[in-house]
């Protein structure tokens, strides 16, 4: 009995970039419903401004060292 | 902001504004953090095992790109689930007013629900702290019935001093009815 079998090859870069590009996706969207909402619903103009600056300040370098593997190593 | 959604009556003055207690978003915000170092340090400690051990042969030091690249990832995803759970807190609150009791159940970022109880509509404030923790940090939930709407009745766990909380509730009842009585007494 002859079995078909079908071998994909996707090189790990491609693969890591698309992985890249899906992360950043999420991020992105989660970021805009982030704000969205500390903005409608929060009570407090401080803690808003505290929170999603705190949220940029740890997230946005981690997806910045995620680009530089990326696009540089 | 929230205020403006809300929209207060005019002359209307919060009370207070309670949100669950400390000891609860502590304990999500450790696990979310727990999640995030946990797996890093298992990565860590593979590096430290002596090759005698490492049935596998990997070294990450050969990976190092890829390995950065994955915990860079996860660390942002441990990260966006922490404030997920910092959103979800901070936004679940009790506005007390001197008329009213609004009642906003951040359930998830697209379920939310705004509940509004009139005081003079309120009876029966009930008060249960169960557990070690609870006595200890004094938390609990504090649920309360309106007169005539069975299916409004609410219930809210982890609040923060309950009775405290049903003093000021109870106190403002009092006060809201006296002020209704003396309105209705003035205009006969």
């Amino acid at each position: 009995m002859n079995e078909l079998t079908t071998t994909l090859q996707i090189p790990v870069s491609t693969l890591v970039e698309l992985v890249f590009y899906v992360v950043v996706g999420i991020y992105a969207i989660f970021s805009a419903i982030l704000y969205f909402h500390w903005q409608q619903y929060a009570s407090n103009a401080k803690v808003t401004g505290l929170t999603l600056g705190i949220y940029l300040a740890t997230t946005v370098p981690l997806i910045i060292l995620m680009g530089v593997v990326v696009f540089i190593v | 902001m929230l205020f403006e959604k809300v929209n207060l009556e005019p002359d209307e003055q919060v009370l207070k504004i309670v949100r669950r207690h400390w000891f609860l978003i502590t304990v999500e915000l450790l696990v979310s953090f727990l999640v995030a170092v946990v797996p890093l340090l298992v990565l860590f400690l593979i590096m430290l095992l002596p090759d005698s051990f490492n049935a596998l042969n990997v070294h990450l030091e050969n990976f190092l790109p890829l390995s950065t690249f994955a915990v860079a990832c996860w660390l942002l995803l441990s990260i966006m689930s922490g404030f997920m759970v910092w959103t979800h807190y901070y936004l679940d609150l009790w506005i007390i007013t001197d008329r009213r009791i609004i009642v906003v159940d951040q359930i998830g970022f697209f379920h939310r629900n705004v509940s509004v109880f009139r005081l003079e509509r309120m009876q029966d404030i009930e008060v249960t702290i169960r557990g070690f923790i609870p006595t200890l940090l004094n938390f609990g939930s504090i649920s309360a019935q309106t007169a005539g709407h069975a299916l409004h009745n609410f219930e809210s766990r982890g609040m923060p001093d309950p009775r405290g909380l049903q003093a000021i509730i109870q106190k403002a009842m009092d006060a809201r009815l006296a002020r209704l009585h003396m309105t209705g007494t003035e205009s006969e």
